[in-house]
C-alpha cells in the first residue's frame, strides 16, 4: 500500500485540536522545621561565678528552620523575601542575628541569600532575592536554612535586665519586584 | 429580473455545494482545543510551598474522537500528527494515543491495529505514522498527555496546534 506523502497527499486533509496551557502566578511560602516547632525558646541562665558574663557569644543558636517556597511569576520579573520583626522587641543588650544559606534542593531559578549577617529589627530587610519561576522542594533540608543566633553587646552590658522579656514575632514577607 | 437571477444562481451555487461535500474525504477532530489552566491546585503537593507542579497533564482515554468519512471501503488511509507551535516551550513535550478503534463502516476494515501505533507517540513539528486504515471510520478515541511541566518554566499561556494529516492510497 503507497500512501500520499506529506507534500504530495492524495487526501491532504487535516483535523487538528490546540493545546492551551495558561501557567497563572504562584506564590506560595513558608516555614519548615526539623525541631518540633518552628518558634524559638530562648532562655538565658545567671552566670554560676561571680564575675563571669551571663556567657559566650553566641548565646544561642538554632539553624532547625528552612524557607520553602514555589513561584511562578508571570507579572513580575522575580520576587524577593523580607524579613522583620513585627511585634515584639529584643532586650536591650542583645542582639538576635540571622545567617541565610543558600537553597538545596528544587529547581528553576531559586533565589539568592543576603550576603553575611542580618541584625533583626523592626525593618524590613530582604533576605532572599532575585527569585524566579523556581520551587524549593517542601519540608526541612529544602530551600534556605535559617540560622538564629542571640548576641549580648559588650557595650551595653550594662542595660541587660531581665525587665524586658517577651514574645518576637518574625514575619517573612515575599515580595513583587 | 437581475434580482431573480441571483436568486436561483445562489440556490444552484448551493446545490452544488452540497453535491461536493457529500463525495468529500473528511479528517475530524471532534475536540478543538485542551485548554487547562495551572495553579497551586496543580502541585505536586496542593497549595503547598516547595513543591512543583505535577509534571504531566493527562486527558480522559475518551477526550477527543477522529472521524474518517467520506472513503470507499477499500480506500487505505493513514494519519500522520505533528504539531505547529504558537508559543510552546520545548521542554513540555505533548504526546496522543489511540485508546479504541472507533466504529468502522459496515464493510468497512477500519482502524489497523497492527500497524497503527500502539500507546502514546511524542508530537513532534514533523508528522509521523500514527493511524492506519480502510474505509469509514468514526468515533476513533484519542488521549493527550503532556509531560516536562514545572515552575523551572517562565509563566505563560502557551499553545500549539496538534495536527492530523489524512493521507490516502492511491
Amino acid at each position: 500500500m503507497a500512501f500520499g506523502q506529506p507534500g504530495n497527499p492524495i487526501f491532504g486533509l487535516t483535523g487538528s485540536t490546540t493545546f492551551d496551557v495558561d501557567m497563572r502566578p504562584i506564590a506560595l511560602m513558608d516555614l519548615e522545621t526539623s525541631g518540633s516547632s518552628s518558634n524559638l525558646t530562648i532562655t538565658l541562665s545567671a552566670p554560676d561565678e561571680a564575675g563571669d558574663p551571663i556567657g559566650t557569644n553566641p548565646l544561642f543558636t538554632n539553624s532547625e528552620n528552612w524557607i520553602n517556597y514555589s513561584c511562578s511569576n508571570r507579572d513580575v520579573s522575580s520576587r524577593h523575601i523580607e524579613v522583620e520583626i513585627s511585634s515584639g522587641s529584643v532586650p536591650d543588650g542583645f542582639e538576635l542575628r540571622l545567617d541565610v544559606a543558600t537553597a538545596t534542593g528544587g529547581g528553576g531559578t531559586l533565589g539568592s541569600p543576603a550576603l553575611g549577617t542580618i541584625v533583626l529589627s523592626s525593618i524590613s530587610q530582604s533576605i532572599v532575592t532575585g527569585i524566579e519561576g523556581a520551587f524549593t522542594g517542601d519540608s526541612f533540608g529544602n530551600g534556605h536554612q535559617l540560622t538564629f543566633s542571640l548576641h549580648f553587646l559588650t557595650g551595653s552590658y550594662g542595660s541587660i535586665n531581665n525587665q524586658n522579656s517577651g514574645p518576637i514575632i518574625i514575619s517573612y514577607t515575599l515580595v513583587d519586584d | 429580473m437581475t434580482k431573480s437571477f441571483l436568486h436561483i444562481s445562489f440556490f444552484m451555487g448551493s446545490i452544488l455545494l452540497v453535491l461536493t461535500s457529500s463525495h468529500a474525504q473528511i479528517i475530524r477532530s471532534q475536540v478543538t482545543r485542551w485548554s487547562t489552566d495551572l495553579d497551586g491546585g496543580d502541585l505536586a503537593s496542593v497549595n503547598e510551598a516547595g513543591s512543583d507542579l505535577n509534571s504531566s497533564l493527562e486527558t480522559s482515554s475518551t477526550f477527543n474522537r477522529l472521524d474518517i468519512a467520506g472513503i470507499s471501503p477499500s480506500t487505505g488511509w493513514k494519519i500522520t500528527v505533528s504539531k505547529e507551535d504558537i508559543n510552546w516551550p520545548s521542554s513540555f513535550i505533548p504526546s496522543a494515543q489511540r485508546t479504541s478503534i472507533g466504529a468502522a463502516c459496515g464493510t468497512c476494515s477500519g482502524v489497523n491495529i497492527g500497524t497503527s501505533v500502539t500507546g502514546y507517540i511524542q508530537i513532534t513539528d514533523l508528522e509521523q505514522d500514527f493511524i492506519f486504515g480502510e474505509g469509514t471510520v468514526n468515533n476513533i478515541d484519542l488521549q493527550y498527555r503532556i509531560d516536562g511541566i514545572s515552575l523551572a518554566v517562565d509563566a505563560d499561556t502557551y499553545q500549539t496546534r496538534v495536527v492530523f494529516t489524512l493521507y490516502g492510497d492511491p
